[in-house]
């Protein structure tokens, strides 16, 4: 589960589809981890991303952003078996920066003074990519509760790591999983009591 | 983001009931992730037994899990690109690591910060003004002033030196015959505060960007165009400088690339004891309009217009630029205009002559507007926000008084002004009046569990958004802005008789719990000129001529979790990008 630096770069690269060009990054250490990094964890970092911003697009971008700071960021990681939940770790403050970032625009809709009408390009982008009550409800939760159970349910970090990738020790990271469980709980079941009734309630800000 | 809030919980339980239930379900939690301690599991299992609700809680937990695990039987592709997308990055990120030459053991010592520290480290210029617009400053301009040497990491004589997570600075210089050229150096070693100073090096880039004609301010962000704010005969003139191929390595020949002819501007007669007049400084009448001839790759985006205030930033994509201007012939007030990199020219993205640009959140600008009282006696400024197509301008109920705020960049907290604002009777404009400059919350909401963001502000402005005041009003100008992490605030306010000079302070947020200090800041008071740049892990701006016994020169503070520090460029005429 976790990758260490056993690297078989040929095979990286095959993997990759990347040609053999010569790059200013061959000779750097730092490069050709992530490098190996990427082609291990992309796809569970992009699925994690896309789970925490709900938006194709951004997700690669941000998942784009998390290798670059990983590169960066290389010296700061003290043991390679640590590299998963490091990578989990700067993806989730990218994720969470980004999701601060957002919620200026996030509560336009719920204005109602919008002069030109226009709802904005992310409402309409997460409104195209829900799907299911759990989704919605997943939604409804504090974002580091959301990132606690996705990073714990889906992406199997357990203990230390949940708590490196979440940034909080390992207390702090049980208790927001226990919170998570339970505000997931109730917005489950609003969500289930909404779908049975007028949609007036829990989305209705959200549709217009 | 629901508007229910605790709508699915039950209201009104007794202490006794909540904390017994907590306490189960807190169990029921952690009994998921792995075996509870015999005691816990003992009661647990007791109070399920009584429980319904708690039992009901146990089977949904289980359930929920079940439900979240499928999630992963769909896990989406990631495009085919993105590799090549994410090595592009990693490569110029290499490149320029490559211009920096590094030992071994610094970068090590770094290791613990440089997750913190280095994590975001991105190219900006600082602009600053040229000496054409602070008349009666002497400016000593060195034989090469495009040479601007910044202490770092030649062997120090005296002080050990900080290491700090590599920086890039950049500058454009100007010579004699007002050829541009911009200076870039990089910082990894910085004086620790009150150490003294450390020893110099060279830029490492200079880049012939052909004559410039009266620059104020110079703008860049990664490889964008540079945007320059000038003067010409017909108000301000807003130039896109496109970046010339980079020339790398310390002393190489600059590349200069073919530009049209341009009349050098002759030096003014020497009446400056300090030494020659930097080209900016003759007349402005004396000048062409630099749109007749523009250096090669530049573009005019905007004419008779004169560009207000100090506040005006890329986007922090740098896919576009904004700032606040009106036209030169005074038939209406300001508006904010932007200019998409590519485009030919910037366009007004509001249209009611009295916006003012205020900052970027992400790809949104946050700008304000005046509101003035049924009466006509007074004015109040209020927030919005703008998509970049200008069309889903959105007020902003929780902003209330905020003028040209300053959010910071997680959107939590903003710098405005919480104050009254009186027409400027020639200038089409606004200035402050009785108020205060102050930091403050800018969206409550910390959970997207609530809407309490979208919620008007009621009660007393300076209470609701725990308002701090950083300066008293009125101000003549000023201009704030946040690290891109959110952590690091500069906020530089204009001297009120020249507001062109002005002082410098760098505070710190505490990332616990988003208070800032704003009683020791790291740097206090600093004599700085207009315009200055912030990065995540430095800050740099232009010091007037005479301080510090020196002319102009830039200074750049650095830190890292183990401290602050100063370098210093060697004195000369030029303008921080910013």
């Amino acid at each position: 589960m976790v990758g260490g630096l056993s690297s078989d770069l040929g095979a990286t690269r095959a993997l990759l589809g990347g040609a053999a060009m010569s790059r200013a990054w061959d000779h750097d250490l730092a490069g050709l981890f992530v490098e190996e990094l990427f082609a291990k964890h992309h796809g569970e970092i992009y699925a994690y991303l896309i789970r925490m911003i709900r938006d194709p697009e951004l997700a690669a971008d941000l998942t784009q952003d998390a290798f670059v700071k990983a590169y960066r960021a290389y010296d700061s990681l003290e043991k390679p078996e640590n590299a998963r939940a490091w990578l989990y770790q700067i993806a989730h403050r990218v994720a969470l920066d980004h999701i601060r970032r957002q919620k200026i625009v996030r509560f336009l809709p719920w204005t109602g003074e919008s002069r030109g009408a226009v709802p904005s390009a992310e409402h309409l982008v997460m409104e195209a990519h829900l799907s299911g009550d759990l989704q919605r409800a997943l939604e409804r939760i504090p974002e580091r509760q959301r990132a606690a159970l996705l990073l714990a349910e889906l992406h199997d970090l357990t203990g230390l790591e949940l708590a490196a990738a979440l940034g909080v020790s390992h207390v702090a990271a049980r208790a927001l999983l226990t919170r998570a469980r339970e505000s997931l709980r109730q917005a489950l079941a609003s969500e289930r009591l909404a779908e049975a009734e007028p949609r007036y309630t829990a989305t209705s800000g959200d549709k217009q | 983001m629901s508007l229910l809030g605790g709508r699915g919980g039950r209201g009104g339980r007794a202490d006794d009931w909540s904390t017994q239930h907590d306490r189960a379900r807190a169990r029921l939690s952690e009994r998921l992730d792995g075996p509870l301690d015999p005691e816990e599991s003992h009661w647990l299992d007791e109070h399920l037994e009584t429980c319904d609700e708690c039992a009901v809680t146990a089977v949904e937990y289980a359930a929920q899990r079940l439900e979240l695990r499928a999630l992963r039987d769909r896990m989406p592709a990631p495009p085919r690109d993105l590799w090549a997308r994410t090595a592009t990055s990693i490569e110029r990120e290499a490149r320029h690591r490559a211009l920096q030459p590094r030992g071994g053991p610094r970068r090590s010592a770094l290791a613990p910060y440089a997750l913190l520290a280095g994590a975001v480290a991105v190219a900006v210029v600082v602009g600053t003004l040229t000496s054409s617009q602070l008349p009666g400053i002497a400016t000593a301009t060195p034989a090469a002033s495009s040479e601007i040497a910044v202490t770092n990491d030649t062997a120090p004589p005296g002080p050990t030196p900080l290491a700090v997570a590599r920086q890039e600075v950049e500058y454009v210089s100007l010579d004699r015959n007002g050829q541009a050229k911009i200076n870039t150096t990089q910082i990894s070693e910085v004086c620790p505060t009150g150490a003294g100073t450390c020893a110099t090096t060279q830029p490492s880039e200079v880049v012939s960007i052909g004559p410039l004609s009266s620059p104020e301010t110079v703008f860049g962000s990664g490889d964008a165009p540079l945007v320059v704010l000038g003067d010409s005969a017909n108000g301000s003139s807003v130039y896109a400088v496109a970046r010339p191929d980079k020339t790398i390595g310390p002393g190489s020949t600059p590349s200069i690339r073919p530009t049209p002819s341009v009349k050098p501007t002759p030096s003014p007669s020497g009446s400056d004891t300090s030494g020659p007049t930097p080209p900016a400084s003759p007349p402005i009448a004396s000048t062409p309009p630099a749109s007749s001839e523009p250096p090669a790759g530049t573009v005019e985006i905007a004419s008779g217009l004169d560009v207000v205030d100090t506040t005006a930033a890329y986007a922090p994509n740098g896919s576009a630029f904004a700032f606040t201007a009106r036209p030169s012939d005074g038939s209406h007030g300001p508006d904010i205009y932007l200019w998409t990199v590519g485009d030919p020219k910037a366009r007004p993205i509001t249209t009611d002559h009295r916006s003012v640009f205020g900052s970027w959140v992400g790809d949104v600008i946050v700008g304000s507007t005046v509101v003035t009282s049924d009466d006509g006696l007074t004015s109040t400024p209020a927030a919005f926000v703008l998509a970049t197509d200008g069309q889903a301008a959105v007020a902003l109920p929780q902003a209330g008084l905020a003028w040209r705020p300053a959010v910071d960049p997680t959107g939590g907290a903003a710098v405005y002004w919480a104050g009254t604002l009186e027409p400027t009777d020639a200038d089409l404009g606004w200035r402050t009046v009785a108020g205060r400059l102050v930091v403050g919350r800018w969206s409550a909401a910390t959970d997207a569990s609530d809407g309490a963001a979208a919620t008007p502000l009621t009660g007393d402005q300076s209470v609701e958004r725990a308002e701090t005041t950083i300066a008293e009003g009125p101000l003549a100008d000023w201009d704030a802005r946040w690290d891109e992490t959110g952590t690091r605030l500069a906020v530089w306010v204009a001297d009120t008789d020249d507001p062109t000079v002005g002082t410098l302070n760098l505070y710190v947020v505490d990332t616990f719990d988003g208070r800032i200090d704003l009683s020791n800041p790291p740097l206090e008071d600093e004599r700085a000129l207009a315009g200055f740049s912030i990065a995540d892990g430095r800050l740099a701006w232009a010091a007037p001529a005479g301080s510090s016994g020196k002319a102009k020169h830039v200074k750049v503070l650095a830190w890292t979790n183990e401290g602050f520090g100063q370098v210093e460029s060697a004195e000369g005429d030029f303008l921080l990008v910013r």
